[in-house]
């Protein structure tokens, strides 16, 4: 599906189609809706990314990553890519692995082969590279696109554009509560799904599964278990007994 | 948060229903903050710990909510993790001893201590230091401009935290079936997190 650039008003129109003319809820709520949407989708599918680089120092093991990202997804040094792995594994694997730089000589690589995150605004790396001066090049989840001016816009196919504005209707629908704020949870269930496509590790998770129900339904039909047959006796002679 | 609950929007400068104040509108959202760091482990600071020799007990930095990892720095440079574990552990390990001989700690805990301490064993008999990677209490959020400690995507994560615990209060404000959603769309926030550390598709 191709993607459109829509900016604020346009996504504004779209979702004041979507409610009831009189004024229960203004402007400002709509756009703050909108940019909720925007975020929430960011945080589950990871949609806008980006690309930084990060000069290495001198024997330095954790690096921070610039606030305009959200998380580390990649990472590269001197273009070269490193695999990822966890403080947990690096703590198993090489005791003194914090010690460690490319300087160090023996079974210590030369270059820089590994990265962990901490957190999520943080990485280390393994070994530490002993000169500085290198780059790492990390590709992360960018800060989400905040929409303030009418004329600002993002880039979005319609099927994210449907699920974006069924989930800021939903959202709106909250102040309402009971059976109106009911009646507008598919609407984020399909918001949720539309996430779940982008991002199939989100379907594997077990919150996915409570938010869209899906425990549920096993719970209303239980599996029937059939008993395995039981051996019947026999006469001499191979005539099954009555 | 206002909006959401029928209260006139002006940047939370006052809750005219009388259901709830400012201040336990603000109380919510510092503490949806606090229980998400503590729940995600999202943001780690690292620190270290400067140890006394023969010193068991050693203070945590006070911004200290949750640790990480610690790992034992010695004085020659080396490093080696120390595990979590407790003084029973310790009592039945080799280092059955660690309360009065001292040697390279290999282990620590933080449960049978006062708070903000961490005990090492056995201690330390030279001049390392404590590297300690630990998730800080997040800056104390106000009407006044503050921003948050999280990433704003996590924003609408507190948001929801906050929320339902406002309508959980116990009055004419409760509403219990928006509150169970409210904490259901927070711990899509905290599933998001543990999503992105497990790593994308």
């Amino acid at each position: 599906m191709a993607y459109n650039q829509v900016t604020l008003a346009q996504l504004r129109a779209q979702l004041q189609r979507r409610y009831d003319a009189v004024p229960f809820w203004g402007t400002g709520e709509a756009n703050v809706v909108i940019n909720e949407a925007l975020r929430v989708y960011n945080l589950l599918t990871g949609f806008w990314k980006r690309r930084v680089l990060i000069a290495t120092t001198a024997n330095t093991v954790f690096y921070a990553l610039p606030s305009t990202l959200i998380f580390n997804v990649r990472t590269e040094f001197n273009q070269v890519a490193l695999e990822q792995s966890s403080i947990s594994d690096l703590n198993n694997g090489r005791v003194n692995w914090r010690a460690e730089t490319t300087a160090s000589g023996g079974t210590v690589p030369t270059s820089v082969k590994m990265w962990a995150p901490v957190g999520l605004m943080r990485i280390a790396i393994w070994p530490a590279h002993a000169a500085g001066g290198g780059t790492l090049i990390v590709d992360g989840v960018r800060q989400t696109p905040i929409l303030t001016a009418d004329a600002d816009f993002v880039d979005l196919g319609q099927v994210e554009l449907d699920a974006l504005l069924g989930y800021a209707l939903h959202v709106l629908a909250f102040k309402l509560g009971g059976t109106l704020f009911q009646a507008t949870l598919p609407l984020y269930q399909a918001f949720i799904e539309a996430c779940g496509d982008q991002n199939i590790r989100l379907k594997s998770s077990t919150w996915y599964r409570r938010a869209m129900g899906i425990d549920l339904q096993r719970k209303q039909h239980p599996v029937r278990v059939i008993p395995p047959p039981q051996p019947q006796l026999q006469a001499a002679g191979g005539v099954p007994s009555r | 948060m206002q909006e959401h609950l029928l209260e006139t929007n002006d940047l939370g400068a006052s809750w005219p229903s009388g259901l709830w104040t400012v201040q336990e509108a603000i109380d919510a959202i510092n503490d949806a903050q606090y229980r998400f760091l503590l729940d995600t482990l999202l943001l780690i600071t690292p620190t270290t710990l400067v140890t006394v020799p023969n010193i068991l007990r050693h203070a945590l930095p006070t911004d200290w909510i949750a640790t990480y990892d610690a790992q034992w720095h010695a004085a020659d440079g080396t490093y080696h993790e120390l595990a979590k574990s407790d003084g029973f552990e310790a009592d039945n390990s080799s280092i059955n001893d660690w309360p009065i001989e001292l040697g390279s700690p290999i282990l620590y805990t933080e449960g049978e201590v006062p708070t903000l301490t961490i005990q090492v064993m056995p201690a330390s008999l030279d001049a390392g230091v404590i590297e300690l990677l630990y998730v800080a209490l997040s800056t104390t959020l106000s009407n006044s401009g503050v921003n948050f400690t999280v990433p704003d995507e996590f924003v609408p994560a507190l948001k929801w935290g906050a929320l339902g615990m406002l309508l959980e209060k116990v009055g004419r404000g409760q509403d219990q079936e928006r509150a169970a959603y409210c904490k259901m769309r927070y711990t899509e926030g905290v599933a998001a997190a543990q999503i992105m550390f497990d790593g994308w598709a």
